[in-house]
């Protein structure tokens, strides 16, 4: 027995030590960004962004409770003067054209989540991230297809829209959005719908070939909110025919 | 038998050391998450913060015109106040009219000129190699969209809100109107920014010509594009969310 003890103790060592390793691999596997993190760390990262959600909520109904208040003395001035009823009208046309009214209407939502995680698809990876042009591609089909109002992940798509990978990031109207992908439009939900996922159109190439989770729902009513950059020119200059004469 | 203590020992020490590394990474709660999770909330706050600063400038914007307005109420309409109030108005129908690409604009810019490769074809190639495509015309103008272009048109038709660009055969459909090759994208904004970017060793210029495709930048002092032409349409499906319903 006594022949045997040495082993058992160098037996046991042994199965601490693998012990002790796998544990430690398991706590820096993965990913050159640090692995993974504890949920609670997650914890304040929600409490700041519902925090900034606020901020901005509040700071869109402030915008909001202004703008009523300038509608509403434009349409006191515009009951005396027939050039600014004529102006109230057409500035309301052109933010409905430019995209800086919140709309609702019937539509579609599709969403792209990134691939399941499999060994040749790992976690630090997002495939969408780096194939931003298929954004940028089903955006234009959905135009194509009579959409009359779009967004990516609430931001609203406007004529100075871009989607373009900075970092590791898309950046969408100058700033930044991460996966889930949610693809908002208005229009007839039939034809975007069956526009979009026509055979070896852009949804199954986006889940045959890049392996995203791609799916298209059409809804009676979606919301799409405004566009809340600022507008200004740097460069261009109207050229008007008032300015001729 | 002092052999057996020693190995006793490091067994004991083995074993506490697992217990607290075991214990560390246990603490709160069980569940992990990627590291990656927290740079998308990451992103998605610095965003945010982003947007609240963007709406705060237009509320700025709001109070000023809000006070203009005031002031012109003070003066219980006189003739020279709302005629204020008129010039403010249309100076903003001005300005959102160059934004939805109803007006005709100048300014510097660039030229991009593209057209098909002429290069012979290696044996067996496909000839959509050096052909333009919708999406290389689509990346264009996106990059040139990143870099602050203020105007876009493309064959002289502009680039407006709801414009689409699609292939259909031989010829490309913008806005409804069929174009053939050679397609001359015309952009007003920064034009050392957008040709740099276009031509850079990972631009898209760089990599059209490595197909072979023909692509050509000019940086223009001035250049004219013509507005959209379409008017404004109607919309059939979405309408407008009123902060009161009742109204």
């Amino acid at each position: 027995m006594k022949k045997y003890g040495g082993m058992i103790v160098v037996g046991l060592l042994a199965l601490c030590i693998g012990l002790v390793l796998a544990v430690q691999v398991s706590t820096t596997a993965g990913t050159e960004q640090g692995g993974l993190v504890p949920l609670a760390k997650l914890k304040g990262y929600e409490v700041a962004l519902k925090q900034i959600q606020d901020e901005k909520e509040a700071a869109v109904a402030e915008l909001m409770e202004l703008e009523s208040r300038l509608a509403a003395i434009e349409k006191e001035t515009a009951d005396e003067d027939v050039l600014i009823s004529g102006l109230v009208m057409d500035i309301e046309k052109y933010r409905m054209a430019a995209g800086l009214l919140d709309v609702k209407g019937p539509g579609v939502l599709v969403t792209i989540k990134d691939p399941v995680i499999t060994d040749e698809y790992l976690d630090d990876v997002s495939v969408i991230t780096y194939r931003s042009e298929l954004l940028l591609e089903l955006v234009n089909k959905m135009k194509e297809a009579g959409a009359e109002a779009i967004s990516i992940n609430e931001q609203r798509i406007v004529q100075t829209t871009e989607i373009s990978l900075a970092g590791d990031n898309i950046n969408i109207n100058g700033s930044a959005t991460a996966p889930p992908y949610y693809v908002k439009a208005i229009g007839n939900p039939d034809t975007l719908s069956n526009a979009l996922s026509i055979r070896s159109g852009i949804i199954e190439t986006m889940k045959k070939k890049n392996n995203l989770t791609v799916d298209i729902e059409t809804k009676d009513e979606i919301v799409i909110p405004r566009y809340t950059g600022t507008i200004g020119f740097k460069f261009a200059q109207p050229v008007s025919t008032d300015q001729e004469e | 038998m002092n052999k057996r203590v020693i190995m006793g020992f490091i067994l004991c020490f083995l074993i506490g050391l697992g217990l607290v590394i075991q214990s560390r990474i246990t603490d709160g709660q069980m569940l992990y998450v990627s590291a990656k999770t927290i740079t998308d909330y990451q992103t998605v706050i610095d965003s945010e913060k982003v947007s609240v600063a963007e709406i705060e400038k237009l509320i700025a914007q709001a109070n000023e015109t809000l006070e203009l307005y005031e002031s012109t109420a003070d003066r219980s309409n006189t003739e020279a106040s709302v005629e204020d109030m008129t010039s403010k108005m249309e100076k903003e129908l001005m300005q959102l009219g160059m934004f939805v690409g109803f007006e005709t604009v100048k300014g510097a810019g660039v030229i991009v000129t593209i057209d098909d490769g002429t290069r012979e074809l290696l044996y067996g190639e496909d000839i959509n190699n050096v052909l333009v495509h919708d999406l290389d015309i689509l990346t264009i103008v996106n990059e040139m969209r990143r870099c602050g272009a203020e105007a876009i048109s493309v064959n002289g038709q502009r680039i407006v809100n709801r414009t689409s660009i699609s292939c259909s055969g031989y010829t490309v459909r913008i806005n409804g109107t069929v174009y053939a090759r050679p397609f001359v994208i015309r952009a007003i904004g920064d034009g050392k920014r957008m040709s740099s970017a276009l031509l850079g060793p990972q631009g898209y210029g760089t990599s059209l010509k490595g197909w072979g495709v023909q692509f050509k930048v000019e940086m223009e002092e001035e250049l004219i594009i013509d507005g959209y032409t379409g008017g404004l349409r109607t919309y059939k499906y979405m309408s407008r969310v009123k902060g009161d319903e009742s109204n």
